[in-house]
């Protein structure tokens, strides 16, 4: 209420305000002072006003100028800014000149504030819509792969909207997130990964793949904490700053259409045997598929030779022969529609951008969808000299019929295709469903026929989502003003899992529905001050406020046996169901200030300090306070070293903290409620013990850079080294259970991050018929080391499938892979027992998730209206364990399983007396026996993959024009097309268990990542 | 900056914005509205007792390894654990979820009882945590035991106790649950076991008494003559079962998520047969238990297995190379594995009546003969499965069952046992490390650890290994290959 109070006020005394000012008006015309062609899009801005305009198609301009102000400003990137005193004039044309130094590139840096990048002293890397939505990514986050030094970007898998992992700078927090924080025209949306993926669930998708790419300006990349000091806490991973598009700088009508169909079929699937059927042993012979002939129930394939001869199956009897595409047919071409319609209007007091998006997408999974409807809305408004307005509001819906079940799961297909029958031929599955209602299927012990899944099991979901945003800027003189804004990002989701009656784990059929709302919302204000005190000095400084409250609440329910089959209803439940439900809470306030000082505009510093206080920490420890500085200095223009080989040089250093709080409820223990037994309440204790004395963690990075300008910019190299440092982190830790706790909440450690970036560029060549070649060069490459953990604790383990540890311990790097090796005699000769089979070993490092480098090169070409790109992206080290490798030579179906198979393997080892093997071992018992020794499944993640691939034809303007229009273009385009190298044997190399840490590093058995390649029209009216 | 009070930081905040949240008192908004910090003990014990019950008498602990590797049952298909290649992380699971689970829950039902001045409650609570501890032990050896369970009073490395010192102070909780049940205080409320019985309580304490002190029959005599006698002369102040109405025994209701463990199994499962060692052990003696134990096999292989009442049972060869065709084996019988509302049995009055035969043939005075309590351990084992007095009595005059006919005395007691612990691996298992009956049990053909033998052990646990490695490590000393090398205490020959 104080609120609404407080905004009606300042509305109203604005209105007053503008009512009784007085105004004239001033037109124009801007030009190119080489060319005489005529500026579109320059900026005019009355000065000491937010009074602005710009120009339009032809270049001219129509501005108010308020009562008492006399001189306009035209500003333009690219171009030497000026000023014009107007006088008594009422019509002021000018010519701009490009700017010398072609330098003045402002890009926009934390809390929106727009900033020459000359004057940054961290690394701060752009990306222009166009670049993130020219192959038309649906998810935001995939947009950006190879795109960015420092950037590492992991989807989970093929499925239709599944979610993407990101990371800046590598892994600093323990904690499971590690992903930057997303803000969007500069309130913080939620990225939340909603993977459940690990031993089976459903990938709903990162929150952020909900942005519309099409609505994307700009996408700024801030790397390390020092950009973001000023978004507090969840920044310490980094930002990425979306802004979108607006009707800023428009006149009249514009729109713009885009359309674009892309096919997905699966990149890579792994190899298979084609000479051995279903069995064990060397035998089958099908009775009822469940056991009751030979070996029919088995899911393997160790089953007799595929020799053509007629043998009973499971459709009756026929030929005894390899399927080999029997896993590759099950897959459909997934296809994606993607419309987009943009319009935009504007005068000199308004502007409004109007986006409708329509994604309508079919995965390459049978019977898997995605709609996502969007609307997006951006106004702005002069309501006098001195207040302006902005709101947006964005309005996401996503609704999936069905989306794939993934992880360790009978719900996920590839479950069994890891498993398999070689000889099953997958067409003759299509009718997967008897007359009697129950599954027709090649096995009926273990698994549900694939097409049963997909077309009885559904997993849908809807959510709703809201984005919206209303600020207000008032111009107190020329150098000081106020912004107060409000803004709120929140959605539902309602999920809801289906198992029809007569599937395998669940005969009597079962349900689950989830409602999930999740809300943040941010109240802040700004007040800035800019002045030049002397030609040669500038000061400008802020001083903000922020109130963030953060609200979640689940309600769930699980019917564990339905009365009726296809009535997913509560009231169809056979037995009690299990509901429950979850809500939480918190609330964060903060005070910021920034000040930059300017000199001769070479030399920049910049302070910000902030103090945050949580809820979520104990009230001793709620408050906390951090700062940082950071300064750049153009040395070519300091000490005119400018020249024709280096035109431009920068250097830059910066230092800067970031505090973070902790998730609410972690200072006190609890007990937890078990279904109840016959009516009676049974409670257990938490087995994590909770902390009643957190601190809050903190980040401490330092980071020095370069930006480099050579042959007048015809080339040009940024780079940056960094160094990071996270200490008391808060982490549920690994305890011995012993102690009565799996796991204790506390403050530990340190890890240490240090990498560099580079990024090169530049233009091979330029020739005046208007060829040109462009490259771009992104690498990155850190060290990561878990310097310390805490006392008593040898290892923080983040993730456990199979055995397989994910774990940080002192001394090796953050993610290294701890499972057991072979054992191994004193020279290192692999030990086999009695039966010629390699023994285990002690658990040991088998591997670390890290990288060593990253990197994307593309290659632009463009010549008159053509233009043709492609992004290769790389990848060096990042160990995998592949789950799919492990289970699927344990059942025969992979290629080199095919080895030994009549004649066995003699393993080359020691055996228990100490002298060569000479035990030669069958090769079923070989390869099974490698199920457990985990290092024989951990591989070297590197890759080099052809990620984006566009070529495109702008129509003629003569041509567009006679049709009405201002623009059309036509792209065909490709993403990840090919696998050009892998480490890895089967799979991708890029897909791990899940979004979240804990998957990092595990694969088995994803939906296979998808290539997908298509056509895009775009036309601007 | 220095920091602000909390009031000027309101004042700040509000003429920037009016913001609301600052009348919230922070403290407030991080009261974890979804869960209670402090609940009664009488809701903490059913938790304690349905999740120690089903972890250590259910699918896995129990069907996968222990009753596998005792030989009551075998795998079929998987069969990598009864090939003794365990799942590492079984084990882990099964050691978090036992101490910070039950456990925990036991200490925090004993410390609420004794508070509460509720000295019933405190020796159900007692007795309760031992019986899990006496299982944690018995498979794993030494373990922490004295240090555990105090990682909210700082310790979270604790040490491991001797597999002796842990029996000894198991013994003297015993005790003291038998005084407090005895006095008459307070009530066991919640409880699943015996609905708040503290007479059936106090039998199922000295009946576990009686468990302990047997299993250091072999190593400490002396000690266990001492034990079982002193609780056998004196049966008012130390009352034992009686019958099978006085089993500790958990019925499960039938209804998800309480449905019989081994039964949940079967829904999705096909993994168990009953094993040839028990097929075999059973027919020699024309056991009719077999017909309860097991079900005929659909499709036996001609000559193959045992007849019985005109059906033929065919047990499987536990750890075979090959997966059998699973028409021609026996599965686990409808009373243990078909039941949803079956109970899985705690301890029974058969177990004790063989602990009595063990010690009187060990010439040990219990207030009977072997011979009676051999007997009577059989009555009891086959009414508790059903069988009628006439079959009985038939059962008991052949040659090979009657006690006056047996050679070795103390195996025909220890089979019998064995035969009648089927449900209860973890004890079965027990009975065989420290007897080394049936002496049919032995290395399984398709041994990971070919040579090795029958595991003396469950695995210590890669998450120990990380998180409390000194005092692992030291348990560890003389373990080879995970599960072999070093017996554990009661383990002698």
């Amino acid at each position: 209420m104080k609120k609404l109070l407080l905004l009606t006020f300042l509305l109203v005394s604005a209105l007053l305000h503008q009512a009784m000012a007085q105004s004239r008006t001033v037109t124009g015309k801007v030009t190119d002072a080489s060319t005489n062609q005529p500026l579109p899009g320059v900026t005019v801005l009355v000065k000491g006003t937010t009074v602005g305009t710009a120009t339009s198609g032809d270049g001219t301009y129509t501005i108010n100028v308020p009562e008492g102000r006399n001189v306009l400003q035209f500003s333009f990137i690219g171009y030497e800014p000026m000023e014009r005193a107007i006088g008594n004039a009422s019509s002021i044309n000018v010519t701009l000149s490009t700017d010398t130094k072609q330098l003045q590139e402002v890009v926009v840096t934390a809390l929106g504030i727009e900033r020459e990048k000359k004057a940054l002293g961290y690394a701060l890397q752009e990306v222009s819509g166009e670049a993130a939505n020219q192959t038309r990514e649906t998810n935001v986050v995939n947009a950006l792969s190879g795109k960015v030094a420092g950037v590492q970007i992991v989807n989970s898998s093929g499925a239709v909207g599944s979610s993407a992992r990101i990371t800046l700078r590598g892994n600093n927090s323990l904690t499971g997130d590690n992903q930057p924080l997303f803000v969007v025209d500069g309130i913080p949306i939620s990225n939340a990964t909603n993977t459940n993926a690990g031993y089976g669930g459903v990938d709903y998708g990162n929150a952020a793949s909900d942005i519309n790419p099409n609505d994307i300006e700009s996408i700024s990349v801030l790397k390390g904490a020092n950009a973001a000091a000023l978004y507090g806490s969840r920044a310490a991973n980094g930002v990425i700053l979306i802004t979108t598009k607006s009707g800023k700088g428009t006149r009249g009508l514009g729109l713009t259409i885009d359309h674009s169909t892309t096919f997905d079929t699966p990149l890579r699937l792994p190899d298979y045997q084609n000479e051995y059927g279903q069995g064990l042993n060397g035998r089958f012979e099908y009775v009822d598929g469940a056991g009751g002939g030979v070996m029919d129930g088995v899911d393997e394939s160790w089953g007799p030779r595929l020799d053509g001869s007629i043998k009973n199956q499971f459709f009756g009897e026929g030929p005894w022969v390899a399927s080999p595409d029997n896993v590759k047919d099950f897959f459909e071409t997934g296809v994606t529609h993607n419309t987009n319609v943009g319009i935009t209007a504007g005068t000199d007091k308004a502007n409004v951008r109007l986006s409708l998006g329509n994604i309508d997408q079919t995965g390459i999974i049978p019977n898997t969808d995605l709609r996502r409807h969007s609307v997006g809305l951006n106004a702005g408004m002069q309501l006098s000299d001195q207040l302006s307005a902005n709101a947006s509001v964005n309005y996401i819906q996503n609704i999936s019929d069905n989306r794939p079940a993934n992880g360790y799961s009978g719900d996920n297909i590839m479950q069994q295709f890891v498993w398999f029958g070689r000889q099953v031929d997958i067409s003759r599955l299509k009718d997967y469903k008897k007359e009697d209602g129950t599954q027709y299927n090649w096995n009926y012990n273990y698994h549900n026929n694939p097409y049963w899944i997909v077309n009885e099991n559904l997993n849908s979901n809807q959510r709703d989502r809201i984005i919206g945003n209303v600020s207000l800027k008032y111009n107190f003189t020329d150098w000081l003003n106020l912004m107060v804004r409000g803004g709120s990002d929140f959605f539902t989701d309602d999920r809801k899992r289906v198992w029809a009656m007569h599937t395998l784990d669940y005969p009597q059929g079962r349900f689950y529905e989830q409602s999930i709302y999740r809300n943040e919302t941010n109240f802040d204000f700004l007040l800035s001050a800019d002045k030049d005190i002397t030609s040669d000095i500038t000061l400008s400084g802020s001083f903000g406020g922020n109130n963030r409250k953060n609200t979640y609440r689940m309600n769930d329910v699980l019917v564990r046996a339905l009365a009726v089959p296809g009535i997913y209803n509560v009231s169809n439940a056979v037995g009690n169901p299990s509901p429950s439900n979850y809500r939480s809470e918190r609330v964060v306030n903060s005070l910021y200030g920034t000040g930059t000082f300017g000199f001769r505009d070479y030399f920049f510093v910049d302070v910000t300090a902030r103090n945050d206080w949580s809820s979520t920490l104990p009230a001793a420890n709620n408050s906390f306070f951090y700062p940082s500085v950071s300064t750049s200095l153009v040395f070519t223009d300091a000490f005119n070293l400018n020249s024709n080989v280096l035109s431009y040089g920068k250097i830059r250093a910066s230092w800067a903290q970031v505090g973070n709080d902790t998730d609410p409820y972690r200072t006190i223990g609890t007990f937890s409620a078990n279904d109840p037994w016959d009516g009676r309440p049974n409670l257990t204790y938490t087995n994590t013990l909770a902390n009643a004395n957190l601190k809050p963690e903190q980040t401490t990075s330092f980071e020095v850079g370069t930006d480099l300008r050579f042959l007048q910019d015809r080339a040009f190299v940024d780079f940056t080294y960094y160094s990071k440092s996270t200490t008391d982190q808060i982490v549920n830790v690994t305890r011995s259970g012993a102690s009565g706790f799996a796991y204790q909440t506390v403050n530990i450690g340190e890890i240490t991050n240090k990498g560099i970036e580079l990024q090169l560029g530049g233009s091979p060549v330029q020739t005046a018929g208007g060829f040109n070649w462009d490259v771009l060069v992104n690498f990155s490459s850190y060290r990561n080391e878990v310097v310390s953990l805490t006392e008593g604790l040898d290892s923080y383990q983040l993730g456990l499938y199979w055995g397989v540890g994910l774990e940080a311990r002192p001394g090796e790097s953050f993610g290294s892979l701890i499972g057991s090796t072979y054992l191994r005699d004193d020279q290192g000769r692999i030990m086999v027992n009695a039966a010629g089979r390699p023994r285990v070993g002690p658990t040991d490092v088998l591997g670390d998730i890290i990288p060593d480098w990253i990197g994307g090169v593309r290659n632009s070409f463009s010549y008159k209206g053509f233009n043709f790109n492609f992004l290769l992206d790389a990848r060096k080290g990042g160990d995998v364990f592949s789950v799919t490798h492990m289970f699927g030579q344990y059942a025969g179906v992979l290629e080199e399983s095919l080895e030994g198979r009549e004649e066995g393997l003699l393993i080359e080892g020691i055996d228990p007396d100490g002298n060569p093997n000479t035990v030669r071992t069958p090769a079923q018992q070989y390869w099974q026996g490698l199920y457990g020794l985990h290092e024989a499944h951990v591989f070297d993640g590197s890759f080099v993959k052809l990620r984006e691939v566009v070529l495109g034809y702008d129509l003629p303007q003569s041509l567009v024009s006679r049709v009405k229009l201002r623009g059309a273009s036509i792209n065909l385009i490709g993403r990840n097309l090919w696998l050009i190298h892998s480490n890895i044997p089967h799979v991708d190399p890029e897909t791990a268990f899940g979004a979240d840490i804990a998957s990092q590093g595990f694969e088995f058995g994803a939906l296979p990542s998808t290539k997908s390649w298509g056509v895009n029209l775009r036309l601007t009216l | 900056m220095t920091r602000l009070s909390k009031y000027k930081l309101c004042i700040a905040l509000f003429l920037g914005l009016g913001l609301s949240a600052c009348d919230k008192d922070f403290e407030e908004i991080n009261m974890n509205p979804n869960a209670p910090e402090d609940v009664p003990a009488s809701v903490i014990l059913p938790a304690a007792q349905q999740s120690a019950v089903s972890r250590l008498l259910g699918a896995n602990v129990n069907m996968t390894y222990a009753s596998t590797w005792a030989q009551h049952i075998a795998k079929i298909q998987y069969i990598d654990e009864d090939r003794y290649n365990f799942r590492a992380s079984d084990f882990s699971t099964h050691w978090d979820q036992l101490y910070a689970g039950p456990l925990l829950d036991s200490r925090l039902v004993i410390e609420k009882a004794a508070e509460a001045g509720n000295q019933q409650m405190e020796g159900a609570g007692r007795t309760w945590r031992t019986w899990i501890f006496q299982n944690v032990t018995d498979l794993w050896g030494d373990v922490p035991y004295s240090e555990a369970l105090q990682g909210d009073a700082g310790n979270l490395t604790p040490t491991y106790d001797s597999q002796e010192a842990i029996y000894m102070d198991m013994l003297s909780q015993l005790e003291t649950s038998n005084t407090l049940l005895a006095s008459g205080s307070g009530n066991i409320g919640g409880d699943l076991i015996y609905n708040g019985s503290a007479a059936q309580w106090r039998k199922f304490t000295n009946s576990l008494r009686l468990r302990l002190l047997i299993h250091m029959a072999k190593v400490a005599p002396d000690r266990a003559k001492a034990g079982i006698e002193s609780i056998m002369a004196n049966p008012a102040e130390n009352p034992i079962f009686q019958s099978n109405a006085d089993n500790a025994q958990l019925d499960y209701l039938g209804a998800q998520p309480y449905r019989n463990p081994w039964f949940e199994n079967s829904v999705t499962r096909d993994d168990h047969a009953i094993s040839e060692t028990m097929v075999e052990v059973l027919g020699e003696k024309n056991d009719p238990r077999l017909a309860v134990y097991a079900h005929p096999a659909e499709e036996p292989a001609e000559g193959a297995g045992v007849e019985l009442d005109g059906e033929v049972y065919v047990g499987q060869p536990n750890g075979a190379v090959a997966q059998p065709s699973l028409p021609t084996v026996s599965r686990i019988g409808a009373k243990y594995r078909d039941t949803p509302t079956a109970p899985l049995y705690i301890m029974t009055h058969a177990e004790v009546m063989f602990i009595l035969a063990e010690a009187a043939a060990r010439g040990w005075n219990v207030g009977m003969s072997a011979e009676e309590a051999y007997e009577a351990g059989i009555r009891s084992s086959m009414k508790l499965n059903d069988i009628s007095e006439a079959e009985i009595d038939a059962y008991l005059e052949q040659p090979s069952v009657a006690y006056e006919a047996q050679a070795n005395k103390l195996e025909a007691i220890s089979v019998q046992k064995w035969i009648a612990l089927f449900g209860n691996g973890i004890e079965a298992f027990t009975e065989y490390r420290r007897m080394g009956y049936p002496s049919s049990i032995e290395e399984v053909p398709a041994s990971f650890f070919p040579g090795r033998g029958v595991p003396l052990r469950f695995s210590y646990t890669n998450q120990e290994r990380s998180t409390n490695k000194a005092n692992v490590d030291a348990a560890s000393q003389g373990i080879v290959d995970f599960l072999f090398g070093k017996p554990v205490w009661w383990d002698v020959d």
